[in-house]
């Protein structure tokens, strides 16, 4: 690694780091399978990984196999990595076999792999923040042209009351191994909530995207992504009633006292700064490792003064006894300036403070200061000693505080619950949990169940 | 250190494993069927060649298992399928041990790798149903079809393949690949129209040969 690079990251994940002192349980992939934690003297040994064919195809699996030259390997730790690399959507018929390696216990890898060049025409579900599921009614992948390994996805979304389309392009290695060129476009209608008394609305904003990204990936599992973009807002000047139906088109106009009276049009160019650092077990990551995010954002509206602002998100699961993991989420975040309500900080909803409905704690012009802390125990109960079990239950215990326009205490909250994550063939891992508030919020309710895939945090 | 025969056993699994290479180059398939009467029961006893395909033999000699599954069908004279049976068994090499293991419901260790390969491919015994479930003046047959693969036995059909979730800041997303899905069932649907594994000829209950 060059010393410069060095250097900035230090500036940069140093805070991030100190965060998780104590938090590596050693080298990862050290304990890696039921078979490594058996016999640690009798480990087999990943020594090299050869990829055919070469090139394109070479780069792209190096950069996505979960597996490190010295990881103790077993049957399931391969099938896993294989796996994963069919998820690579430019890649098909991956497979695998080994070979003896220099010395007794040393294995080599072998990875076969095609570019694969088809349409792909998907359909499915997705879950958003703020809007919770959407339809993903219909989509067109396909990998482009010239076999970089990039490929570009077109698809519409549908939800109870708003929809979109979504355009994603990635080419990967446009400058050099280890960068990457995005474009993401969208064309949504997002739906912000409102809260007054005992009714609840929301305000429709339509949106325009379009944004360019540069992303780079180092060998040290740091991925840094700046995106520039232009971004063109127009809210809605009612607001709708949440719990009526279409038909019988409940609306109010805003005045000023719940969100501020929208102008016709509002947009800016936005530039952020995202930084990922990803230090969890590949294979378990919901028991080992640690994982980080900070995001940097700036931007400049055509008509008002420019705002910016940052998040820092660390995620970290320690191994416990019989497989169980303690897993802890800190978040903080705050905003700068003249930003738009429907973009500020929300607090409340599932993956964030669960036991609240989202941006119920943040009310309806959003926040400007936040954090929140997330605390889990995870208990397999079935298929205990697989990476990911087949049944795990929960008991979490979230909590976190916001700080709303002119700096105005928010209040804390706090909520605790227990859930049971489920692996399935189908869906992966779905999540469902039920959580009570501990402390009197206005609007929440007593009790919520949520329903999420994959795992809170 | 290791012991001085280490290097000589390695050479010599080496030669044994070109041998086996070199005369298995045609794929995995079932050769003999035998069916059979045994204190009321309907056996089996199958002999099959060529398992170790090259990857496979080097997955297995890296001390990585290799896994073999045996479907096995009986079926009534219309094709129709009465019962059936998959038997998984997994072959490694203890590398400090210096053992061949062969696993199915118990571990049996072996010298070499030839011996090894001999016993997963010739099966005694396999118990298919009871004798008084089937009609005796019916006509039946045998179908069997064998599958080698390097590490674990998996699906590699198995429909999830085809649910791909996207994770990013803003949203999590599961998605179908509708094409794949459809071509997959489509494949089987034709798949189970033309099957390709050794079947025995058709042969009565009653005329079963009895062995004790």
């Amino acid at each position: 690694m060059k010393p410069a690079t060095l250097r900035f990251r230090k500036s940069i994940l140093i805070p991030l780091l100190l965060f998780a002192v104590g938090a590596n349980a050693g080298p990862i992939g050290d304990v890696p399978t039921e078979h490594a934690a058996r016999s640690a003297q009798r480990q087999l040994i990943l020594q090299e990984i050869q990829v055919t064919p070469g090139g394109t195809i070479e780069k792209i699996v190096r950069r996505h196999i979960c597996l490190e030259l010295g990881d103790a390997i077993d049957s399931a730790a391969l099938l896993y990595a294989r796996e994963q690399l069919e998820a690579v959507v430019v890649l098909k018929n991956v497979e695998m076999y080994t070979a003896p390696g220099e010395r007794p216990g040393a294995v080599v890898l072998h990875v076969d792999a095609e570019f694969d060049r088809d349409f792909h025409f998907e359909s499915g579900l997705g879950q958003e923040p703020l809007e919770n599921w959407y339809l993903n009614l219909i989509s067109v992948r396909r990998a482009n042209g010239h076999n970089r390994g990039g490929y570009w996805r077109i698809g519409y979304h549908t939800r109870s009351r708003t929809d979109g389309f979504h355009l994603n392009v990635i080419h990967p290695r446009l400058f050099g191994d280890y960068i990457d060129l995005l474009h993401e476009a969208e064309a949504v209608i997002h739906m912000w909530p409102v809260w007054d008394e005992d009714r609840n609305y929301y305000q429709a904003i339509h949106q325009i995207k379009v944004e360019l990204g540069l992303r780079r990936w180092s060998r040290d599992d740091v991925i840094t992504t700046l995106w520039l973009g232009i971004n063109g807002f127009k809210p809605a000047k009612q607001l709708e009633d949440f719990e009526i139906d279409d038909d019988d088109n409940d609306e109010i106009d805003i005045t000023g006292r719940l969100v501020p009276i929208p102008r016709d049009g509002e947009g800016h160019l936005g530039l952020h700064l995202d930084l990922h650092l990803d230090r969890s077990n590949p294979l378990r990551p919901w028991r080992e490792g640690y994982c980080y995010d900070a995001r940097f954002t700036f931007a400049n509206p055509a008509d008002t003064d420019l705002w910016w602002g940052a998040e820092l998100d660390g995620k970290m699961a320690l191994p416990l006894r019989e497989n169980w993991a303690f897993a802890v989420r800190g978040r903080s975040a705050f905003l700068r300036g003249t930003t738009p309500h429907y973009l500020r900080l929300l607090l409340g909803g599932p993956q964030n403070l669960r036991g609240f409905k989202p941006g119920i704690l943040t009310g309806s012009r959003g926040a400007l200061g936040l954090w929140q802390i997330n605390s889990e125990l995870r208990i397999p109960l079935r298929d205990r000693a697989a990476n990911t079990p087949r049944l795990t239950g929960t008991l979490f215990l979230d909590m976190g505080d916001n700080w709303r326009a002119d700096w105005r205490h928010g209040g804390f909250s706090a909520a605790a619950g227990c859930g049971l994550l489920i692996r399935s063939p189908w869906v992966k891992v779905i999540n469902i949990e039920v959580a009570c508030p501990l402390t009197d919020t206005e609007h929440a309710d007593e009790c919520l169940v949520m329903l999420t895939l994959g795992r809170s945090f | 250190m290791r012991h001085p025969t280490a290097h000589l056993k390695r050479f010599v699994r080496a030669l044994l494993l070109t041998a086996i290479l070199a005369a298995s180059q045609a794929s995995a398939n079932v050769d003999v069927l035998y069916p059979y009467n045994h204190g009321g029961r309907l056996c089996l006893n199958l002999w099959a060649s060529n398992l170790l395909d090259d990857r496979t033999a080097s997955t297995i000699e890296s001390g990585l298992p290799g896994t073999c599954v045996y479907h096995i069908r009986l079926l009534d004279s219309d094709g129709a399928t009465v019962t059936e049976h998959l038997i998984e068994l997994s072959l490694r090499l203890d590398l400090w041990e210096n053992l061949y293991l062969l696993q199915e419901e118990e571990q049996i260790s072996f010298n070499t790798l030839a011996a090894a390969d001999s016993a997963w491919s010739h099966r005694e015994g396999i118990v298919l149903c009871a004798l008084g479930e089937l009609a005796g003046d019916a006509e039946y047959r045998v179908e069997a079809q064998v599958v080698v693969t390097p590490l674990a036995a998996e699906d590699r059909a198995r429909l999830s393949r085809y649910v791909t979730s996207n994770s990013s800041r803003k949203r999590e997303e599961l998605s179908l690949d509708l094409g794949g899905l459809f071509g997959q069932l489509l494949r089987r649907a034709n798949s189970d129209d033309n099957h390709t594994g050794f079947t025995s000829p058709l042969f009565r209950i009653r005329n079963l040969e009895e062995r004790r």
